[in-house]
């Protein structure tokens, strides 16, 4: 019941979405290029110096530099645990498995708000500490576990675990197993969970400005600049390099994930 | 180094679960003593603890209570990497990420047996399985008998003394499966490795088997040489899940060198094969489609139809002096001891090429399942549906069970 | 048993930081909205002034009504603009549906902050779509749209489309297509079929899309705060505010504790009628 009906009223539909979803990211593209400090239309013509001027602009760099920094290492951790626990709950049945499984899904359902409040009260009143990058990276790390848990999991579950067995049957002990076969046999989903990660540790705002300190992630600095609307050009310029490469990071991620369920 | 190989001393094995939130005894205090080179099968139904006692020899699971002994040392606490067993598994479980000769190599890299060495054994261990050229290619790119076989050889290059076989032939289909089922055999012969199989196959186990284990609900119902189990069963289990068996209840009517039971009515007899019966007990007399003959009511002549002699080359043979005609089959069967000799009638008849399969009423209840082989001699009789005959059996042939 | 020491070793990093930097800081959180201030000897009485407040405050009320409200209206619009684009890909586009769902999807990953901020952009007075109106000669005078709830509900729609699509995909693709020759057989026509056999399979599918664009959307405050302007904030600005703008936190959690109640409401009512499993497609 397939027909290819490129001219029906869906595919009518289908391009409308595409094109309203593409549009104003699109229009950021071409703002960044042109030649005017305010965003509007008519164009005034086409340059490169808000790329050049964001380049020198240290704020931003610094910025940057510690969003990859805090996105790097939140990610490497959370994706190192994440595996772990999605080992334990696809290969093992035991007792508060199921509790486990909730606790870990609570932060997908939790406004990123509330966890910020949370975490701001736990930092500040209990543990009474300064509020730095260090705070904002282990925030990252405990909203990512669950979503590499998911990622992993569902490689984990597209292969019979008694491969795992016959490696111990040949020789390998049980940590051995998974360093020679479950983690080789898994690494696309892996290499996919670490860049969701990272992407999600690099976009995040809602909650990191409750528990960021005096060091601003990108998503920071960029918002503190949208008070000055001269500035506004070199946070489209920003825009654009960061949407180009997000695109470019989930399709490869997204490429590994299909590579390792099809083995 | 001891002569048995693996040997299991009230051996149970219990699992949390099941309905009440209880406990399943999956195994049940099992005995069992392998001795080396011999290809030994578990054999019954599904769920019957087989699967669960390879794998604790294995070393998966751990019994819940007594010992296990390979080559005379106790391996309860030993960890799976560290006995001297290797396991085909049932899916085969190939490596997908890594090359046929990577995946056979396996164990002997964890072991770090040297490069050149190990990919001589490899080789041999290829050669073996008869795949020789398959040794860059990947599990994906080879059929379900190919990667059965680099299974095998995966597990044979490590030398292990005794290899498991957890039911490896389930996926192949029918006719593959028989030409493995010796191949297996034959390599195990020549190998002189212990093999302890798994299958519910009955017709694979009697196939390739020194000795069978009977299995069911955690119980060895049989140990026995595949004779002894066919001919000889146990129980009515045994009797029942191995081939196919006819099974008349009764009661003991007097003991002797063969057992005469009553049947309905009937007179019959069996043999106790060493079992101790009573006077009275109730009994079930198991007998086997082929070991029942059926002869026609009437004149005939007896040595005509059993060696397919006629009366004028006979005459000739026994030099002109004819035995007395018998005038009925039933009287010359009785002529014999131990010939049962019981009246019944053809409720159907079944040709499927190398027999005929009849059903036999011998009272309005109880019946019969014949096999009468084809034998192509002119003087074989086939029966229709109707027909009255006599059936027969030689008391041998009968078991009386008790349960 | 070494099961039980390898799924500990597995487990406990994921179960110290899930415990310690999320379970924790929920529980302490909910336990200062009994406290009578954040900081200095305030923070050791207990009290039940912020519950008093809260629930006399109309305002307050009102305000998280509004958000629910508004969160709804997100979730429903991102659903019927979302289905019938799934629907089209999973029964009329055959082996590139794949590919045309991931262009779908691409956007979504694209920074949530720059996404809306492009909507800030094209929707300002001085913005693009005035702008370009102006410049192709249509004069509305004043700004479109931009800070008022309507932005925010486009935006937000905008935003959550894809996310939406994802599921509804999945449990369409998930039906099996001799379900609609049997319905066909039997009589139905295939909008019938539709209503009868694919709609409500594909439920949990929507179910799931709902409130994977709800949950969030009610402790939504950047956007609001981008684009809303004074008529459009939400219930998140207002705990935002009384972190870091005051410094009433106990009021502040005590918010936050009612966010997650009205969150808590929909995922009950879920949880009683649909099975997890159904919602993860497993």
């Amino acid at each position: 019941m397939q027909r290819r009906d490129w001219f029906s009223f869906g595919s009518f539909f289908y391009w409308l979405l595409v094109l309203f979803l593409y549009l104003p990211i699109l229009l950021l593209l071409v703002f960044s290029f042109n030649d005017s400090e305010s965003l509007r239309f008519p164009l005034q013509g086409f340059t490169t110096r808000w790329y050049s001027e964001m380049l020198v602009t240290s704020g931003l760099i610094d910025a940057a530099k510690n969003s990859i920094v805090v996105g790097l290492l939140s990610s490497l951790v959370a994706t190192a645990l994440g595996t772990m626990a999605a080992i334990a709950i696809i290969r093992f049945n035991f007792i508060g498995r199921t509790a486990f499984l909730a606790v870990s899904a609570l932060p997908l359902v939790i406004p990123s708000v509330v966890i910020g409040v949370a975490l701001l009260i736990l930092y500040r009143l209990v543990f009474n500490v300064e509020l730095s990058l260090w705070t904002v990276g282990l925030a990252h790390v405990v909203i990512n576990i669950p979503i590499v848990m998911l990622i992993v999991a569902a490689r984990l579950a597209g292969f019979p675990d008694n491969l795992e067995e016959a490696a111990m049957d040949l020789g390998t002990s049980y940590w051995g197993a998974q360093l020679r076969v479950t983690l080789p046999i898994s690494f696309p989903a892996l290499v996919a969970a670490f860049l969701t990660a990272f992407t999600t540790s690099f976009d995040e705002y809602a909650m990191s400005v409750f528990v960021i300190g005096t060091d601003a992630t990108l998503p920071v600095y960029i918002f503190s600049l949208l008070r000055f609307p001269r500035r506004l050009p070199i946070v489209v310029a920003l825009g654009a390099i960061i949407m180009a490469a997000s695109v470019l990071i989930i399709v490869f991620a997204e490429r590994l994930r299909r590579v390792g369920s099809e083995q | 180094m001891s002569d048995t190989a693996v040997e299991l001393r009230d051996v149970t094995k219990l699992f949390l679960g099941g309905r009440g939130g209880g406990e399943i005894t999956a195994v049940a205090r099992m005995k069992l003593s392998i001795p080396q080179g011999e290809f030994f099968t578990l054999l019954g139904p599904s769920g019957c603890g087989k699967t669960t006692t390879l794998r604790m020899i294995a070393g998966f699971e751990q019994p819940s209570s007594g010992e296990i002994f390979i080559e005379g040392q106790p391996v309860s606490h030993v960890q799976p990497n560290r006995r001297p067993v290797n396991t085909v598994f049932q899916n085969y479980a190939l490596f997908p990420h890594l090359s046929v000769e990577d995946n056979v190599g396996f164990g002997l890299k964890v072991k770090r047996v040297p490069a050149g060495e190990r990919k001589r054994r490899v080789q041999e261990a290829l050669a073996l399985v008869q795949l020789p050229n398959l040794g860059s290619r990947r599990p994906s790119q080879l059929s379900g008998g190919q990667q059965q076989r680099v299974a095998l050889a995966r597990a044979l290059v490590n030398e292990p003394a005794v290899l498991l076989l957890d039911e490896p032939l389930g996926a192949l289909d029918l006719k593959l499966r028989k030409a493995v089922q010796l191949e297996l055999k034959h390599l195990q012969d020549h190998l002189g490795i212990t093999f302890i199989y798994v299958t519910h196959d009955q017709e694979e186990a009697l196939t390739m088997s020194n000795r069978i284990a009977v299995m069911n609900d955690g119980l060895v119902q049989q140990v026995g040489t595949p004779r002894e189990i066919y001919e000889h069963p146990n129980n009515r289990f045994v009797a029942d899940f191995i081939g196919e068996t006819n099974f008349l209840p009764g009661a003991v009517a007097e003991l002797g060198d063969f057992v005469r039971v009553t049947v309905n009515g009937m007179q019959a007899l069996g043999t106790a094969d060493g079992r101790a019966l009573t006077l009275n007990q109730h009994i079930i007399l198991a007998i086997r489609p082929e070991k029942i003959n059926l002869y026609p009511h009437g004149h005939i002549d007896i040595l005509q139809t059993e060696i397919g002699l006629g009366g004028e080359e006979l005459s000739q043979l026994l030099g002109g002096r004819l035995p007395g005609s018998i005038r009925d089959a039933r009287d010359y069967l009785q002529l014999e001891k131990n010939n049962v000799v019981l009246d019944g009638r053809i409720q159907e008849a079944i040709y499927i090429g190398t027999d005929v399969r009849y059903r036999v009423s011998l009272t309005n209840e109880l019946g019969l399942v014949v096999r009468m082989q084809n034998f192509g001699s002119r003087y074989d009789t086939t029966f229709r549906t109707g027909d009255p005959v006599y059936v027969h059996w030689a008391a041998e042939n009968a078991q009386v069970l008790t349960d | 048993m070494e099961n039980r020491s390898r799924v500990a070793v597995l487990i406990s990093p994921s179960a110290v930081f899930l415990v310690v930097l999320f379970l924790i800081p929920l529980g302490i959180m909910a336990l200062y909205s009994f406290r009578a201030g954040a900081f200095g000897p305030e923070s050791q009485v207990f009290t039940l002034d912020h519950y008093r407040e809260f629930s006399r405050n109309a305002t307050f009320h009102r305000l998280l009504g509004r958000s629910a409200w508004l969160s709804f209206r997100v979730s429903l619009l991102a659903i019927l603009l979302a289905y019938p684009v799934a629907y089209f890909l999973v029964f009329r586009t055959g082996e590139s549906r794949l590919f045309l769902l991931t262009v779908i999807i691409v956007p979504a990953w694209v920074s949530y902050l720059l996404r809306v901020l492009s909507w800030k952009v094209i929707l300002g007075g001085n913005g693009v779509l005035a702008s370009f109106l102006e410049w192709i000669g249509f004069q509305p005078g004043g700004p479109i749209l931009i800070y008022s709830p309507e932005a925010v509900i486009v935006t937000l729609v905008y935003v959550w489309i894809p996310f939406v699509a994802l599921p509804i995909f999945a449990a369409l693709e998930r039906i099996d297509r001799s379900l609609l020759e049997a319905a066909a057989d039997l009589g139905c026509g295939r909008f019938e079929a539709f209503l009868r056999v694919t709609l409500p399979l594909s439920l949990p599918g929507i179910v799931a899309g709902f409130l994977f664009v709800f949950i969030p959307t009610v402790g939504e405050y950047v956007t609001p705060a981008l684009v809303g302007g004074p008529d459009g904030i939400m219930f998140g600005n207002l705990i935002f505010s009384q972190f870091l703008r005051g410094l009433n936190w106990p009021l502040g959690s005590l918010m936050s504790l009612a966010m997650l109640v009205l969150i808590l409401v929909p995922l009950f009512l879920v949880g009683r009628f649909v099975r997890l499993s159904d919602l993860a497609g497993i």
